[in-house]
């Protein structure tokens, strides 16, 4: 499972070039934002708002790749590009599956950098 | 070499930042917004630039004004209309890559990043840059390269025009002390920033109202003041704003200056620019004990 979600050669290239601090650094930023970005969803899921979801969707669509959670960024980017022909009745489902997918994610990217994690 | 990123998402930011700094490519500096950017450069509000920077890179989609908005503002900034800017977005489609060039962009990286791409881009655009510089300058041998300033050519065809002709004008003649010691301690690269940022900070306040400030060598700076400005307000003034800055000096104290003032007034009929400037020069080096040669 943590293969498919996680790329681990992206963070074996950056871990090249910048060390393995740097890069937890950067998976830190990221889980910090990712966190934040969370609690927006949370309560998305329940009041859906697409410019808002478009958004926080294109952060999550930007940021993930570049740190080997390719299975993020895709459906990121996917719902980013799809949001607009979405069914109104259809966007709550839409949040909850990003939702999910984020947290096992970050979940996996956590065991490779547990010193990344919030409050680590 | 300072680069400038302007992203969003804090771990891109970050991530880009240590991608070229362990490139080589200098000081990476994070401005997580268009406004705070905008801020830093000196753009909005209008004002003193915060940093110099040789190259910005700018994230397109941002909260209040988005990167193309933001790179057509830097660009309509006389001072910032050379500065390389590479846009970045995950938007890739041809109406925005189309409005980013027409805002005054270099390039384009997409996201999510890749660090061969990243370093490559960067690296093209400021050896463009380089080169674009250095053929500007071959024809203008009268414009400072690092401050952008007029050189002492320039004084000296002024002084030329003006010795025997105007009454009551005079020539500001500011050195900064220390400055070959600042050199040594912090390297060239800081003290040409140093040295844009004191530009920047005096052709901001005293540039702007008809004298002509110049960069005369490393560490001078001459000001040629207008009959109407008063030339030892103008000295004092130009050495409180480079003690201001608060740039660190070699010994580690605030750097400073020395001003001196020829007035054109007391030169012999027949004086040079050249030879006012030397004059100048003297006086400068037995007030501050810095080199009289240019």
């Amino acid at each position: 499972m943590s293969d498919a979600l996680l790329d681990q050669t992206i963070l074996d290239s950056l871990e090249r070039r910048l060390g393995r601090d740097r890069v937890a650094k950067v998976v830190a930023a990221q889980l910090s934002h990712g966190a934040e970005l969370l609690r927006e969803l949370t309560m998305l899921e329940q009041a859906p708002d697409r410019a808002r979801i478009k958004a926080v969707a294109h952060q999550m669509a930007g940021s993930s790749g570049s740190i080997g959670l390719t299975r993020l960024g895709q459906t990121a980017a996917d719902l980013e590009m799809l949001i607009g022909d979405l069914p109104e009745d259809g966007l709550g489902d839409a949040v909850g599956r990003l939702t999910a997918l984020m947290r096992t994610s970050f979940a996996c990217l956590t065991e490779f950098y547990p010193e990344s994690a919030p409050g680590a | 070499m300072t680069i400038l990123i302007v992203a969003d998402p804090p771990a891109v930011a970050a991530l880009i930042a240590g991608l070229l700094e362990a490139a080589g490519f200098g000081e990476a500096i994070v401005a997580h917004d268009a406004v705070a950017a905008l801020a830093l450069l000196g753009v909005e509000p209008r004002g003193v630039p915060k940093i110099a920077v040789d190259l910005v890179l700018m994230d397109i989609l941002m909260p209040e004004i988005d990167g193309i908005d933001a790179c057509g503002r830097l660009k309509a900034d006389p001072r910032l209309a050379d500065l390389p800017i590479i846009m970045i977005s995950a938007l890739s489609n041809a109406g925005t890559l189309h409005r980013a060039f027409a805002a005054g962009a270099v390039d384009y990286i997409a996201k999510p990043i890749q660090a061969d791409e990243l370093t490559a881009r960067v690296g093209s655009a400021l050896r463009r840059q380089r080169a674009l510089d250095g053929r500007l300058l071959e024809g203008a041998a009268s414009v400072d390269p690092v401050t952008g300033l007029p050189t002492a050519s320039v004084l000296t065809a002024t002084l030329d025009s003006l010795i025997g002709h105007e009454a009551a004008g005079a020539l500001v003649l500011l050195g900064l002390d220390g400055w070959s010691d600042h050199v040594t301690a912090n390297g060239p690269a800081a003290a040409d920033r140093a040295a844009r940022q004191i530009a920047d900070r005096l052709a901001a306040l005293f540039g702007s109202v008809g004298d002509l400030l110049v960069r005369l060598d490393a560490g001078r700076f001459a000001l040629l003041c207008r009959p109407a400005t008063p030339a030892d307000e103008a000295a004092e003034g130009l050495c409180r704003h480079v003690t201001d800055l608060g740039i660190e000096g070699a010994d580690g104290r605030p750097l400073t200056a020395t001003a001196v003032i020829l007035r054109l007034d007391s030169l012999a009929a027949g004086t040079t620019g050249g030879e006012a400037i030397a004059l100048a020069a003297e006086k400068l080096a037995a007030q501050s004990g810095c080199d009289p040669a240019p």
